[in-house]
């Protein structure tokens, strides 16, 4: 039992697949302290798997008007990775960018992305946003 | 041969132990994150409470817990809520006078003594009174604005304009403070309770902060 266990895991994360450097879109949903953010990331992912990238993002609400945009929040993102295994990759993730036009925003976090087919992998990313821990979902595509 | 068969068997071995240990590092990364990610994201509550009780120690001037953390819009919203800790005697008026530091922040990539706004407060004529706090180009400009209860909260906002700070508390009327030309992008440092002016404080003296996002 143990042995099939341990077969289907490693199957499952040790699989290695030959990374080439592309560039992805990465459609994000993030959870902050001040409620839900949209944007995407469009990055450019060596190899290595060191990741540079811009991104958008911001609140949305639903008012009687329509839908409103609120506290954008845009910048540079950059990804290290901590350890590979081709399918699975733990990265360690900073995002400096810019909130509401004037506030400069440093915000660390710790990713790990699966890699689901070829061309789409997900991972989910914890960061610390305004002094609290945010959660966030990316889906990146390959272009 | 039997020698090069043994090393490179050896290479190998060591190589998949590398590699077993990272899959389970890797497993045991995920098996911490995605959940937390995923509980994070699909809760209706909000992740985290965001009230905070600074406790300024006996002798201290600074509040714990010690925090970093930078404004991210034009307005800094808050309620605070002060207990029976805010009451002191210093036995003189020029003492008891003195400015004790609620919240408020740095201006653009401003330290506190140059360009900054902050909510103030002082137990003054057996009331808690709140006053408007500046440093305008390295000047220090205060402006009572009014008086709390304590054990209750109140309402308190910081807005940036293009030259003055507006001050509200609950529903009084704002108050404008005179804000520098610094530049518009960069860091706003926020700041956080501190007890002083000169004297430390007499004794632990308790604040609830809620910020509202």
């Amino acid at each position: 039992m143990k042995k099939i266990i341990l077969l289907i895991l490693e199957v499952t994360f040790f699989a290695v697949v030959a990374n080439a450097q592309h560039i992805s879109l990465v459609p994000t949903v993030e959870k902050t302290v001040a409620g839900n953010q949209y944007g995407s990331l469009l990055v450019f992912q060596t190899k290595r798997l060191w990741s540079i990238g811009g991104f958008y993002q911001s609140s949305v609400t639903r008012t009687s008007e329509g839908i409103q945009t609120s506290n954008p929040f845009y910048g540079v993102s950059i990804s290290a990775p901590l350890v590979r295994s081709g399918k699975i990759n733990l990265l360690a993730n900073g995002r400096v960018g810019v909130v509401n036009e004037d506030f400069l925003v440093v915000v660390p976090g710790l990713e790990t992305e699966v890699k689901i087919s070829r061309s789409i992998s997900v991972s989910s990313l914890m960061s610390i946003r305004m002094s609290y821990p945010s959660a966030a979902l990316r889906i990146a595509i390959k272009i | 041969m039997e020698n090069e068969y043994n090393i490179m068997n050896e290479i190998y071995f060591e190589r998949i132990k590398h590699s077993r240990i990272m899959s389970w590092m890797l497993f045991i990364a995920n098996l911490i994150l995605v959940p937390m990610v995923v509980l994070m994201l699909w809760g209706c509550e909000p992740a985290v409470e965001p009230t905070r009780e600074f406790i300024i120690r006996k002798g201290d001037h600074y509040a714990s817990p010690t925090l970093s953390e930078s404004l991210q819009s034009r307005k800094l919203v808050f309620e605070a809520k002060f207990n029976e800790s805010a009451v002191y005697d210093f036995g003189s008026d020029a003492l008891q006078s003195n400015k004790n530091k609620l919240m408020g922040f740095c201006d653009s990539n401003s330290l506190p003594h140059q360009n900054s706004a902050r909510f103030a407060w002082q137990w003054y004529n057996n009331r808690l009174e709140i006053y408007a706090y500046c440093y305008f180009k390295g000047e220090r400009q205060e402006q009572f604005i009014g008086v709390v209860p304590i054990n209750e909260y109140s309402h308190y906002e910081l807005e940036l304009s293009n030259d003055h700070y507006i001050f509200k508390l609950n529903d009084q009327a704002p108050v404008l403070m005179k804000r520098a030309n610094t530049n518009e992008v960069g860091t706003y440092f926020k700041l956080w309770p501190y007890f002083g002016g000169h004297i430390a404080a007499p004794h632990d003296v308790t604040i609830d902060i809620k910020t509202i996002y």
